[in-house]
């Protein structure tokens, strides 16, 4: 009954597939942060060696069993569903070409290098660029078949395909590719025509040309990989799906053909079941019992419950996410009740008023970090910036100063003779964040702002599409029926994700209403640093482009309408027994290392 | 017995023979008490009738009064230590929380608790009330008038009734109200899900009753057709009427607990008994039992009551009852 | 007799089309559809979505699907050609026989918008089992609790011990379902750890793949430790079927004992103890006999309520059932689910009522029916 935000799983996807370059300076924990000079010095900004290093496997066999409470939805990660629980559940049966590490790196998975332009990978060619993929030699599908470059080349064909129903990469990234070289081999050429920032997020998966092929290309969705028919798939990674009891488990075996081509050594686990609990409080309850391994999808809002349990602390894995708690403010229909002036006035006025500390303390107990960043501490292209601090006092001399008097019951009315009474919005399964809303009403009463909090199922009230219910259902942000919206993004490691965030011809209301920019930001400049984001792939002009939108972000003149509260903690349960289980804050999710794990 | 002006009331033999011993001088006078009035005598010596009765009303005087005591103030966070009395600002009391306090926002338990009595009570006792009305409405009319009109509301009847009710409501208001309706919303569609039953009880009466003597010499009279109805027939189905009625609130505020529960009920925002659980849920784990415990509580002691109640109006009512 | 089966089936029929216009109905007044999971997505664009509109035949007029999703119409047809099928044969007429083979009387309740692409029938099948073992179990342990307080209450009537479990009764039937499924979740599970909190199956107790209830893996390993499985599944059921149990066996014993006792004061009772039987055997021969009409004429009534009313125990304790699964397909906004489950939750009940009103016609010989 509560459901992780897709929202939260769109991005994940969006950045899977236009993920790219981008690598912490450091591990996780290691608080080294990049130098805080505008111009920052052309450092090697190297993405490709990464610090991880799996134990020697002392043991093989067994079953593992690993939990969750969401069941995915398809075997189809990132191609006709978003949710970060399919990556987890299928990510390692259908491979990529390389993944993201724990620590914000990328080590090869289907290929054998992980191709930038520090390494000669990538070469530019005027506006376009070469990229160089070498596959692994010998290295075959489930059913026996090799892995060579026309799986990839077949995949650019099939991914624009005009008679795709239902597949969510759309033709972003794909569209600049002019054609692949490599024939049956394993050392590709891929020709683009423009230079795509995102290019390390595709193929991600890379799916087996002559699987298919087998069917039309609108039938795929449905009849490949199905549910009831897993057997009859076509996998790459160390295990692979054969049953899925809806509403209770999936079960696996290896993959054959992975461990003796690829990994070439003996499988980690002989079986591996992944198990569904009704709710997470169910799932720890299971833990804790050890009727499971690892137990997965946790969060900061656990962690005491797990204590209270009485889960052993050596069992708790929790690291700083990616992830990042925000309130989402409606720029669009600020100006349409206030006026321009007035919106902008009120925008930056908030910006001063969040108490964000005391936000922390009742709600999540404190063991967050506060941020006014959307980037994670632990991305490359992280800025230091100086957040703006709660002052009240400020935040109403704004108000005055633009011309908002306040009426007898406390409220303000704006210059324009309209009560500043806002709506505000979130999914009603997740308690907290009504908590959090309820909490910011209190907070905003002490500017005059009256904040209504309206509660409403995620799909289809909060983020359901523009033609899927009429144009007043409140809360809806596709049609912007809402002043404020809480939920979770994910700004990930390829910087290219904010882009259809914050690029304002993104905002649904226009075009064909399938854009992302809730907030319904529209400022120019912004629009041209992510213009010129999309076509660079030097990782150096690239972080200066974002050191720039970082200052744009956090400035309160600037009345960006939307305002961080604090990074999530990914938190995994895992036994003590097990081993190489590294708890992976990406959208790679925490199986992504599975060839590696084993228990002793 | 009762005084009443010089004269002295029993009610049975024995104590009518014990009287007279006493006071051979006093002179016997019958009174004949109407049907209703021997209901009521009856009810009022049923021990689990009174039982059941002061349980529930005790629960009503709760729902009216407690959330003027202690009103939860949606949409704004007070903090714990604060009492909210409408129309003044809020007081710092020294307060101690004696169901506890939720987590996060740590709401005082009894302020939800009693808050979600008087909201569940009102929605459950506003939802019996129409779906009586509609059900008595309905089945009067195809128990009369009995033929086609009779048939077809039946069998309409009939197919709604087929359907597990839960499942509709549960579609309903999770489709219609999105999970988080107002609870008048969520009223009306137990009320338009919950006459069935009592359509086809007071069908089966007006069945039996219509061949009455009385009711053809009525017509003959040219009384009209829906007065016979309303006025003649339908008062002598009311006892199982009234039964059913107040077993229904009960039903409601189970059927209202889980809808919410699973959270396909009321806005999130507003207390009621299911909502507080639904929140309390996660809780549990984290090892906050009392949040779960006390709504729950509430429920079982207002069914509890109403059961008892519902049981000595039937032996109350029954007319084949020996006083 | 035979008629009067023959005439109860037949005016079954329009109820049953009552209620499939109903459910269907119902599920109209709903937002969203199979296209709400796409609708975060930024970069689908706005054809491919009306690609899938057309695929799911959300574009037609909703009297036409509803015709495609009862069987009566053609989904490959056009005009008026829809109601004939493929082999020139009307559609609602059995696939066998040349009619279609898409829809409800066809058999086919659609595909799981939410389960990508997996039948209906087949997500429900997984799920029916699973029900049917805690909804068997239950029944029977709940007949016989009731069985056992109803004639020892009415033996003992009026005494204590009649009173506690009349109070006992009271008290049960009062606790809503999945409450009292979370207070034994608290104090068995949470506090003792004797029992475990959710589930059917322990996956770990087979080290091959493949084990889950119902699956070829499960059989051959019962079949190999058959009191292991069997000790894991009763550890799993317990708590489950102790909650269902308690708030019918409530009402049920109470019947049970007023049957008894009017059983016990006829005069078929007395003479038989006139005769010389002992006391014992008048009882649990004669009057047990007549007091259990009622009940077993009102199982076929329990039936269906015993798998909705499974819907708040099976979402309390994670089992994997039918109720649980129309609580996540009504959360999904999963529609075809939904309305299979409808559809054969009706039937059930449909099914339920004849059996019970059949039933009271064999067994009363008092009633007469032409």
């Amino acid at each position: 009954m509560r459901k992780r935000l897709t929202v939260l799983l769109a991005i994940a996807a969006i950045v899977t597939s236009a993920c790219t370059s981008s690598s912490a300076t450091g591990t996780p924990g290691a608080t080294t942060k990049p130098s805080v000079a505008p111009s920052p010095t052309a450092v090697a900004i190297d993405i490709s060696t990464t610090n991880y290093k799996p134990e020697a496997v002392t043991k093989t066999g067994g079953k593992l069993v690993m939990a969750e409470w969401q069941e995915p939805v398809t075997v189809w990660w990132n191609e006709y569903d978003n949710s970060a629980t399919d990556v987890e559940a299928f990510g390692f049966s259908l491979w990529s070409l390389w993944s993201a590490t724990a620590d914000y790196k990328y080590y090869p998975q289907l290929a054998t290098t992980v191709p930038t332009v520090l390494n000669g990978g990538v070469v530019l060619k005027g506006d376009g660029m070469d990229e160089t993929i070498t596959m692994r030699p010998g290295a075959m599908w489930s059913d026996g078949q090799p892995i060579t470059c026309d799986d990839l080349a077949y995949q650019v064909t099939w991914q624009m395909d005009a008679g795709q129903v239902g597949n969510i990469q759309g033709h972003l990234g794909w569209e600049d590719i002019t054609s692949v070289d490599g024939g049956s081999g394993t050392t590709c050429v891929v020709h683009f025509a423009k230079q795509y920032e995102g290019y390390l997020g595709l193929w991600s998966p890379l799916l087996p040309k002559h699987y298919l092929q087998t069917v039309s290309v609108a039938d795929a969705g449905t009849k490949l990989y199905a549910a009831n028919n897993l057997k009859a798939g076509v996998y790459s990674g160390p295990y692979m799906p054969t049953s899925w009891a809806a509403g209770a488990e999936i079960d696996y075996v290896p993959n054959p053909q992975f461990w003796s081509t690829i990994k070439k050594s003996t499988a980690g686990f002989d079986s591996v079941v992944f198990k569904y609990y009704d709710s997470s409080a169910t799932e720890m309850a299971g833990f804790k019992n050890a009727e499971t391994d690892v137990a997965m999808n946790y969060n900061q809002n656990d962690l005491a419950a797990m204590t209270t349990t009485g889960i052993n602390q050596a069992s708790i894995d929790s690291i700083d996410g990616t992830t990042y708690e925000q309130h989402s403010w409606n720029y669009a229909s600020l100006k349409t009740k206030f006026g321009d002036a007035g919106a902008k006035a009120l925008m930056t006025a908030l910006h001063y008023a969040y108490d964000k500390g005391a936000i922390n303390q009742r709600i999540v107990g404190g063991i967050a970090v506060t941020t006014c960043n959307f980037n994670s501490p632990l991305v490359w292209y992280y800025k230091e910036l100086t957040c703006p601090t709660t002052d009240v006092a400020k935040a109403n001399q704004i108000l005055d100063a633009a011309g908002f008097t306040t009426g007898a019951d406390g409220v303000r009315v704006a210059p324009n003779g309209k009560a500043v009474e806002l709506l505000g919005c979130t999914s009603k399964s997740r308690t907290y964040r009504v908590n959090t809303l309820t909490l910011l009403a209190s907070q905003l009463q002490q500017i005059g702002v009256k904040l209504d909090v309206k509660p409403v199922p995620t799909v289809p009230d909060l983020f359901g599409g523009w033609t899927e219910q009429g144009a007043d259902v409140p809360c809806n942000t596709t049609h912007g029926n809402f002043d404020v919206a809480e939920f979770a993004w994910v700004a990930g490691l390829d910087p290219l994700g904010i882009y259809l965030l914050y690029y304002s011809t993104y905002d649904p209301s226009q075009g064909d209403h399938s854009g992302v920019n809730y907030i319904r930001v529209n400022n120019p400049a912004l629009d041209q640093l992510l213009d010129q984001l999309k076509r660079t792939v030097d990782l150096n002009k690239v972080r200066t482009i974002m050191f720039q939108i970082q200052d744009i972000y956090v400035n309160p003149d600037n009345a960006f309408p939307e305002i961080p509260l604090y990074y999530w903690k990914t938190v995994v349960l895992k036994n003590t027994a097990m081993h190489n289980v590294v708890n992976n804050a990406t959208s790679a999710t925490n199986s992504w290392n599975i060839e590696d794990w084993f228990k002793a | 017995m009762v005084e009443s002006g010089g004269a002295r009331v029993v009610e049975t033999p024995e104590a009518l023979e014990e009287l007279l011993t006493a006071h051979p001088d006093y002179d016997v006078q019958l009174e004949s008490l109407n049907q209703r009035q021997l209901a009521w005598r009856r009810f009022k010596r049923h021990r689990m009738a009174r039982l059941g009765s002061s349980m529930f009303l005790t629960m009503v005087i709760i729902g009216i009064v407690g959330p003027q005591l202690l009103p939860f103030e949606k949409n704004s966070y007070v903090p714990s230590n604060q009492i909210v009395q409408i129309g003044r600002p809020p007081m710092v009391v020294p307060y101690f929380h004696p169901f506890g306090e939720t987590t996060q926002l740590q709401y005082d338990v009894l302020t939800l608790v009693v808050n979600g009595i008087g909201l569940s009570l009102l929605i459950s006792v506003c939802a019996t009330f129409i779906a009586t009305c509609i059900g008595t409405f309905v089945g009067g009319i195809a128990g009369y008038f009995g033929g086609w009109l009779d048939t077809i509301l039946m069998r309409i009847v009939d197919a709604l009734l087929a359907m597990p009710l839960i499942y509709l409501i549960l579609v309903a208001s999770e489709f219609i109200g999105h999970g988080a309706a107002s609870w008048f919303t969520v009223m009306l569609i137990f009320a338009l899900i919950g006459w069935l039953q009592t359509a086809r009880l007071v069908r089966s009466v007006m069945l039996s009753l219509r061949e009455e003597d009385y009711v053809d010499a009525a017509r003959v009279a040219g009384v009209s057709q829906m007065r016979i109805i309303f006025r003649h027939l339908l008062p002598n189905a009311l006892s199982p009427i009234i039964v059913a009625a107040t077993l229904s609130i009960a039903a409601f505020i189970t059927a209202e607990a889980f809808v919410s529960f699973v959270g396909y009920g009321i806005d999130p925002m507003t207390p009621t008994l299911g909502n507080i659980l639904n929140g309390a849920q996660e809780a549990i784990n984290a090892g906050n039992w009392w949040w779960a415990v006390f709504p729950g509580a509430a429920i079982v002691l207002i069914v509890l009551g109403i059961n008892f109640m519902g049981d000595g109006l039937q032996d109350a009512l029954d007319p084949r009852a020996k006083i | 007799m035979t008629r009067y089966i023959v005439r109860r089936l037949v005016g079954a029929i329009p109820t049953l089309f009552i209620i499939s216009i109903l459910i269907y109905g119902f599920v109209l007044l709903a937002p969203g559809g199979p296209t709400a999971a796409f609708a975060m997505n930024a970069k689908m664009t706005a054809e491919s979505r009306a690609l899938i509109v057309h695929r799911w035949g959300l574009d037609q007029p909703i009297p036409v699907q509803y015709c495609r999703w009862l069987g009566v119409c053609n989904p490959d047809g056009q005009g008026l050609g829809i109601l004939v099928s493929n082999s020139g044969v009307p559609y609602f007429l059995p696939a066998a026989v040349g009619g279609g083979n898409n829809g409800v009387l066809h058999l086919d309740l659609g595909i799981s918008s939410s389960k990508n692409g997996v039948p209906v029938t087949e997500v429900i099948g997984e799920h029916f089992p699973r029900t049917l073992m805690l909804a068997g179990v239950a029944l029977v342990v709940w007949l016989t609790l009731a069985l056992l307080l109803g004639v020892i209450s009415a033996v003992k009537r009026y005494t204590k011990i009649d009173g506690a479990i009349t109070v006992f009764n009271y008290v049960a039937y009062s606790f809503p379902t999945f409450w009292l499924g979370l207070l034994l979740i608290i104090i068995f599970s949470s506090a003792l750890g004797w029992l475990p909190a959710g589930g059917m199956w322990d996956v770990k107790l087979d080290p091959a793949p493949g084990f889950y209830f119902g699956s070829s893996e499960y059989w051959s390993f019962f079949s190999q430790h058959p009191l292991a499985v069997l000790a894991d599944l009763a550890s799993h059921l317990i708590l489950p079927v102790a909650t269902l149990v308690a708030v019918s066996v409530a009402g049920d014993s109470r019947f049970v004992r007023a049957s008894m006792i009017d059983a016990l004061r006829q005069d078929f009772v007395r003479t038989a103890g006139a005769k010389g039987v002992t006391e014992r055997r008048v009882i649990f021969k004669h009057a047990l006999r007549n007091a259990l009409l009622p009940v077993v004429t009102n199982i076929g009534l329990e039936l269906p309520f015993l798998f909705t009313g499974a819907i708040a125990t099976e979402t309390v304790f994670s089992w994997p059932g039918m109720g649980k699964l129309f609580i996540d397909s009504v959360g999904k906004f999963d529609y075809p689910v939904v309305m299979g489950i409808s559809v054969i939750t009706a039937l059930l009940v449909v099914g339920g009522n004849l059996l019970a009103d059949i039933v009271y016609a064999i067994v009363d010989p008092r009633i007469s029916y032409g």
